[in-house]
């Protein structure tokens, strides 16, 4: 009984809302990846720049 | 309350249907693609060089903090963005964010683009970037649009700094040099935007935002766009003056300002609303080329000073 109320509680989302939270999950996700790799490729450029800088 | 009620609360308030181009929108892209024109030909005018993937970051940060600047005005000016014709279309007075979720990414994207900035390329950039994204939504945004008819001179301080954080992105200083690309821009704000503010005076007066024209008239509007246009048409010869571009640089920099000064003098002498703001439309059509031709002839002749 409680479990069916709760249930029927829950947000519906409609099919627009649907199709936009998918289009920003993905775009999202594509940042998530773009920011690892520039703080990846950023850090080995800066530590190549600090190692040419230095002479070593 | 009914569950029919509740479900209703929930699909109108809670959840957006904001797709990803919207919240691009709140960046203002024209702004943005200006920010990076600029801020590379002040990372192509700077002495030195740096790695071309951290150039690439910085140029990244960059654009996204003045982004950043844009969505946290948009928050902000929700209010009078919808009754201007000019803003109305703009995501949150079209309905489609709420101004809560542009003031989150605004702060969000602030965050981040000043924090990479500083972590891989250097903390002058950064604080460069972090101070122009406060003075731009804070400064000017909160305190000068709505309450003096200078908001556009002392906030155009906000457009101006770009070329500066790429020299500093670059040399990791600010010299005199940078000074003067940031003058150039500085100078150039108020005769642009007045130009446009004085047919769109209706516009600004619904909105109830003081602009010149509003507060001042429009003569002495026009008045002020001819003072301004002088000191910028010589501000574009520096770098040629102080040694930093090419001759032929200042030639063409200086055809340039002869033509925005008589632009300028036009809008001074026979500018009015009878022949609808012929003038005032001419200067400021004229001033986003302006803008554009000094600051790509800047980069070609660094180009040209770094290859030869």
């Amino acid at each position: 009984m409680y479990e069916a109320e709760f249930t029927k509680e829950t947000v519906e989302l409609t099919a627009e809302q649907k199709k936009a939270r998918r289009a920003r999950n993905v775009v999202v996700a594509f940042c998530l990846i773009a920011f690892i790799l520039i703080m990846f490729f950023g850090t080995m450029a800066k530590m190549a720049s600090v190692i040419e800088a230095s002479g070593a | 309350m009914t569950v029919e009620t509740v479900n209703n609360e929930h699909q109108t308030s809670g959840i957006t249907s904001a797709m990803p181009a919207d919240f691009y929108r709140l960046l203002k892209p024209r702004v943005m693609y200006l920010v990076i024109f600029t801020a590379i030909i002040g990372m192509l005018m700077a002495p030195g060089s740096i790695n071309p993937f951290l150039g690439f970051v910085a140029i990244l940060c960059i654009s996204i903090g003045a982004g950043a600047s844009g969505a946290l005005n948009m928050w902000y000016d929700a209010d009078i963005d919808a009754v201007m014709d000019r803003t109305a279309k703009r995501p949150i007075p079209d309905g489609k964010v709420e101004a809560s979720q542009a003031f989150s990414f605004g702060i969000v994207l602030s965050l981040f683009s000043v924090a990479v900035l500083g972590l891989l390329v250097n903390w002058l950039s950064a604080f460069l970037l972090a101070f122009t994204i406060f003075f731009y939504a804070v400064i000017y945004t909160m305190w000068l649009k709505r309450s003096t008819p200078q908001n556009i001179v002392i906030g155009g301080a906000a457009g101006a700094f770009p070329p500066m954080i790429g020299w500093a992105a670059v040399t990791g200083t600010v010299t005199i040099e940078s000074i003067v690309l940031f003058a150039i821009i500085f100078l150039w704000t108020p005769p642009h935007f007045w130009a446009l503010a004085l047919w769109r005076l209706q516009d600004y007066d619904n909105a109830g935002v003081p602009m010149m024209p509003n507060v001042k008239g429009e003569k002495s509007t026009r008045n002020q766009i001819f003072a301004y246009s002088i000191p910028l048409a010589i501000s574009s010869i520096l770098p040629t003056m102080m040694g930093f571009a090419s001759l032929y640089y200042g030639i063409f920099a200086a055809i340039l300002g002869i033509c925005f000064v008589f632009l300028g003098y036009k809008v001074w002498k026979d500018g009015n609303s009878e022949n609808k703001y012929a003038h005032e439309k001419k200067l400021f059509g004229f001033s986003i080329f302006y803008l554009f031709a000094i600051f790509a002839a800047l980069g070609v002749d660094a180009i040209i000073a770094k290859v030869l």
